[in-house]
């Protein structure tokens, strides 16, 4: 994703080629490996700034678009803000700066170096043990720099060789009102659904449940535990029919199954394929057509993102080939692109023939290609088909306009008049398509 | 249908990650020498395929 949404995107090429040499080292390949081993990466996406003596300045690890925020980190580095290397000059200046201590530590957990992070953070707790010395922004949340460490300690440990939970257990009960504390029962809980022991991790699930009742996470790591204890099942089906009357309108396929494996252990396969069988997953793969369908749909209208758009229309075609809404939709993009040999290839006559007994089908065809002013033959062909199986206003108003296109006013004439008598107290609608026809026979017995 | 869609999505994938950008070519310590040479830094891009 950094790769096709930074690296690769024109409009950050003047910043990177003016401040850097762009050098790229690739795992699995020989020198990519040397210099991952080099300078002890542990993750990617790492991007390390080397000064041209080879000294580290930054670094900045993971990405999450936009790609405009990754530019942001990046432009700090070039201005020297909060670097590494401006951090660590600060420390060994005044090694009781607590701001800046916190902040190596910071670049150094990062960095997945839990030794010099713990000693870092551990100074922070040292320095300021009542948590007056600062604040962090903590996804939007204020922290102070002791809270922050500590809660940053607990997740090193809970991480650690020893997969230590106490910490985390001691910074709930000192923190009882703190701004992330339902992230460290988040870290507790994906620590008890495969560890401890089965009435610890009960223990445990029942408080976190009880404090976040309505967290299909929390739910969902208790569902876990129970799966893997094959204990206690009843309560798991019950959390896991929770999840899924909270998730109805948008159900995660891996909840699902995890409701799915609950009746299966209870051996109830007719629940189980009700909650994820072959009614669920169809439904998925049709929201997604639609959903493919609405992203290309947005930026075909926004003349951006061309290619994606194309990409994700094939597909929904793929996903959708019997929706006769998906179908004309994309046709409808594929004219707007310029493109009606695509239209056609995919709401042509090659579509058509199949729909010859389809009243509805028949006339959106025809009136699509009437407005595109193409295909005219094939459209002529379906609104007559389109009136013959269920005549209605609408459906002779078709063919009438698909005539005049053809510039056969007689029967155009003909059959906007079946429309206008058969319309009833919405004749009105309809008149004005006599007049359009004898205008433009009118104009073309001038020429 | 399967296969293809399977095909489609691998394909808009690669696609996607292979235009682009002009990575140096040559070790990490020649490109330091580049930077120097050029003013500049070097940003080491760590990248791991699928």
């Amino acid at each position: 994703m950094l790769v096709q949404q930074f690296y690769n995107n024109p409009k950050f090429h003047d910043f990177l080629h003016s401040n850097f040499i762009l050098y790229q080292a690739t795992r699995g390949v020989d020198e990519g490996d040397k210099v991952y081993e080099r300078f002890g990466i542990r993750a990617t996406p790492t991007v390390l700034v080397l000064g041209s003596d080879g000294s580290e300045i930054d670094w900045h690890v993971g990405y999450g678009p936009p790609p405009e925020k990754f530019l942001e980190r990046l432009e700090k580095t070039v201005k020297g803000i909060d670097t590494f290397k401006l951090l660590s000059e600060k420390y060994a200046q005044g090694p009781k700066n607590v701001e800046v201590i916190f902040k190596l530590a910071e670049k150094y957990d990062d960095r997945y170096d839990e030794e010099k992070a713990t000693s870092l953070y551990n100074e922070v707790l040292a320095l300021d043990p009542d948590g007056k010395k600062g604040t962090t922004d903590y996804r939007d949340k204020e922290v102070t720099y002791t809270e922050y460490a500590e809660f940053s300690l607990a997740r090193l440990s809970l991480y650690s060789r020893k997969r230590d939970a106490e910490p985390f257990k001691a910074f709930i009960r000192k923190y009882p009102e703190s701004q992330i504390l339902e992230e460290a029962y988040m870290y507790l809980g994906s620590y008890y659904r495969y560890a401890g022991s089965k009435e610890e991790a009960t223990q445990f699930f029942e408080e976190y449940t009880s404090k976040y009742p309505e967290n299909p996470r929390a739910l969902n790591y208790y569902v876990l535990r129970i799966i893997r204890d094959k204990d206690n099942l009843d309560r798991g089906i019950e959390l896991a029919e929770k999840i899924k009357d909270i998730m109805r309108y948008n159900p995660s396929p891996s909840y699902m199954k995890n409701l799915a494996e609950l009746y299966t252990l209870k051996e109830d396969t007719d629940k189980a394929k009700e909650a994820y069988g072959k009614d669920f997953m169809e439904g998925q793969v049709s929201s997604l057509g639609y959903d493919l369908r609405d992203y290309a749909e947005f930026w075909v209208k926004q003349k951006s993102n061309l290619e994606s758009a194309e990409a994700m229309m094939e597909l929904a075609v793929q996903l959708k080939p019997d929706s006769l809404y998906v179908i004309r939709s994309i046709a409808d993009m594929y004219i707007q692109l310029e493109k009606p040999e695509k239209a056609l290839k995919i709401f042509g006559p090659e579509y058509i023939k199949n729909q010859m007994d389809d009243s509805n089908t028949l006339y959106s065809y025809a009136r699509f290609w009437a407005d595109q002013e193409k295909n005219l033959n094939s459209a002529l062909e379906a609104a007559k088909k389109s009136v013959e199986l269920a005549p209605a206003p609408f459906k002779w108003d078709a063919l009438s306009l698909v005539n005049l296109k053809l510039k056969r006013y007689d029967e155009a004439l003909e059959a906007a008049k079946k429309a206008v008598e058969t319309a009833g107290d919405q004749a009105a609608r309809y008149e004005k398509r006599i007049k359009e026809i004898e205008e433009a026979r009118a104009k073309d017995k001038k020429k | 249908m399967k296969k293809k869609l399977a095909f489609s999505l691998l394909f808009i994938i690669l696609a996607s990650s292979a235009a682009g950008q002009n990575w140096f070519k040559g070790t990490v310590d020649k490109a330091l020498d580049q930077a120097k040479n050029e003013g500049k830094m070097v940003l080491v891009d760590f990248f791991s395929p699928g």
